[in-house]
């Protein structure tokens, strides 16, 4: 047997206390983004405890509920005017409470993208791009006027509402159906199966990225006394990026020849098992229902 | 003798333009027979195992296996079908082939694909469960389970399609020792029923325990024994050789000695 020879400096142990005792940075820019992807993603593909409620959607066949969804959604795009959506809003948080599921979640889930769109949205207030009554006025200058227009407060008050709508229905539905449902659903609709279920392979698998993403910079941190220079950072970062890439890389072709070992050929075939019931009906023909009168009105 | 399921003959195979995987590789397997491919990490047991389940396909030589020759085109025609649903492969690691929403799903997948009808599909699936012990587990996602958990999910997905021919890479690999126990129980039943069992392994004792048969693979990747468990586990110098057992230094109080390590070690070995 090869004998194994322990470097003196491997034999050492040291039993001084730290010198300095400073408190470090706490977490950095690369680990505080990583935690906050993980978490988000974690949280959008993992609402389990809102779909294992017994509420109002849970109990409606999954197939039924997204069709339903569906058409609430492009009642939504129907509608003009502030009071009609907000009449649609407040039957959504209706649902919402019916099904069980904290009305603050979804404002919480629809607030980034409001802020965003408020931002998208904002120069159409100004009358260079919605003309009318002027209700705050910036500057006037000989005949150029530029003002804040009624008629284009009422456009991207419109507009977010429409959004804020949208955005609450479907994360209604992503929170009241577990994961698999959402593409046992999504299987149900005109949809080519191959792209549901790489939609829902895409899913499973970022998981596991998400995991070597994360064990790949505690393993750096532990080994990490002092902080790394910027450049240090960058060329760390690169690095993780392409070991992350090589992995799903790696993973794709193992995850295909395993597909392949078991009979896949590319045409995906997949069992269903739901059962639509009466009230799955009246689901679908009251959300028929509401996008007719939007229609009318 | 009847016709072999698989005859290797000369199969050499490389990885890119530099890294040899298997070199001139020759081998039989007869239906029913139980055998174990043993090697060190990186001597090619994997992709031997690769090239039986006609997921690869080698370089030089051929491999003919339920009487064909297997090749791409072969594989993507008739026979394919056939094929998948006579040799199972379950991979080392079961993260890649768990990838349905659902155990259920998962354990469905194999038999769906191979058209059989849906009634007993649900039959199949039931029953895999119930034999695997993981009916608890049927509606839950996969990515949740544990290790073992996974592992025996794993094995179910391939089991519920009824192959003949059971190839199995690393099948002990980071099992604790209540599910390896279980692992040698269900393929000792399996070898009961006369399944071709294949096995790439380093584990010692599931050879002992399960094989017939022991293929030898060295680290230049070319067989180098083939054997009886019990010839080729006696064969001290052609395990260290391999790199498939080693030499440790062992303390009993203040004497301190070296043995080789393994489950056939013997305390009298210094």
């Amino acid at each position: 047997m090869e004998k194994v020879n322990i470097p003196e400096w491997l034999k050492k142990t040291g039993d001084d206390f730290c010198p300095s005792c400073a408190v470090g940075r706490g977490k950095g820019f690369v680990e505080k983004n990583i935690e906050a992807i993980a978490s988000f993603i974690k949280e959008v593909l993992e609402p389990e405890g809102f779909a294992n409620k017994n509420g109002l959607l849970q109990q409606i066949d999954p197939r039924a509920r997204l069709l339903g969804i569906l058409l609430f959604m492009v009642t939504a795009a129907l509608l003009k005017g502030v009071v009609p959506i907000i009449v649609l809003l407040s039957l959504v948080i209706l649902m919402a409470v019916a099904s069980r599921v904290n009305a603050m979640i979804l404002l919480k889930r629809a607030l980034p993208v409001l802020i965003f769109t408020f931002f998208l949205v904002l120069p159409a207030a100004f009358n260079f791009i919605t003309p009318g009554a002027a209700v705050v006025t910036i500057f006037k200058w000989d005949a150029f006027y530029l003002y804040i227009s009624k008629q284009g407060l009422e456009g991207i008050a419109v507009f977010l509402l429409r959004v804020g709508t949208m955005v609450s229905l479907l994360s209604l539905f992503m929170l009241t159906t577990s994961y698999p449902d959402v593409f046992r659903a999504l299987q149900s609709f005109p949809i080519p199966k191959l792209f549901v279920t790489a939609l829902s392979m895409t899913f499973r698998y970022i998981m596991v990225l998400i995991k070597v993403a994360e064990d790949s910079h505690l393993a750096r941190k532990a080994r990490t006394i002092k902080p790394l220079t910027l450049k240090q950072g960058h060329g760390w970062l690169a690095s993780r990026i392409w070991l992350i890439l090589e992995r799903s890389l790696e993973m794709a072709a193992d995850v295909y020849l395993a597909m392949t070992a078991r009979g896949f050929n590319g045409d995906v075939k997949t069992m269903r098992v739901f059962e639509m019931k009466g009230r799955d009906y009246v689901w679908v023909g009251f959300s028929i229902f509401i996008l007719l009168l939007a229609v009318q009105m | 003798m009847t016709e072999p399921i698989f005859n290797i003959e000369r199969v050499s195979y490389r990885y890119g333009d530099k890294h040899i995987g298997l070199k001139d590789i020759n081998m039989q397997v007869q239906n029913g027979e139980s055998l174990a491919i043993l090697g060190a990490n990186g001597s090619g047991k994997s992709t031997l195992l690769k090239i039986m389940a006609g997921l690869v396909f080698p370089e030089d030589g051929s491999i003919t296996a339920l009487g064909k020759t297997l090749t791409q085109d072969i594989l993507t025609g008739d026979f394919a079908g056939f094929f998948r649903s006579k040799v199972g492969f379950v991979f080392q690691e079961p993260e890649v082939q768990i990838f349905c929403p659902t155990v259920w799903d998962e354990i469905a997948f194999g038999p769906l694909q191979l058209g059989i009808e849906r009634s007993e599909v649900i039959q199949r699936v039931d029953d895999t469960l119930d034999m695997l012990g993981i009916k608890a587990l049927r509606d839950r996602q996969p990515h949740h389970l544990s290790g073992g958990e996974k592992k025996k999910v794993a094995i179910g997905a391939v089991l519920s399609l009824n192959p003949d021919v059971l190839l199995l890479d690393e099948p002990t690999n980071g099992l604790d020792p209540r599910t390896q126990v279980w692992l040698f129980e269900l393929l000792a039943g399996l070898k009961m029923v006369k399944k071709t069992i294949i096995m790439a392994t380093h584990d010692l004792s599931i050879v002992e325990d399960l094989a017939d048969r022991v293929v030898v693979l060295s680290e230049e990747h070319t067989i180098v024994e083939d054997g009886r468990p019990d010839e080729v586990l006696r064969d001290k110098d052609l395990l260290l050789k391999v790199n498939i057992i080693h030499e440790h230094t062992h303390r009993h109080g203040d004497i301190v000695h070296i043995h080789s390590h393994g489950p056939f070690a013997r305390h009298d070995e210094h």
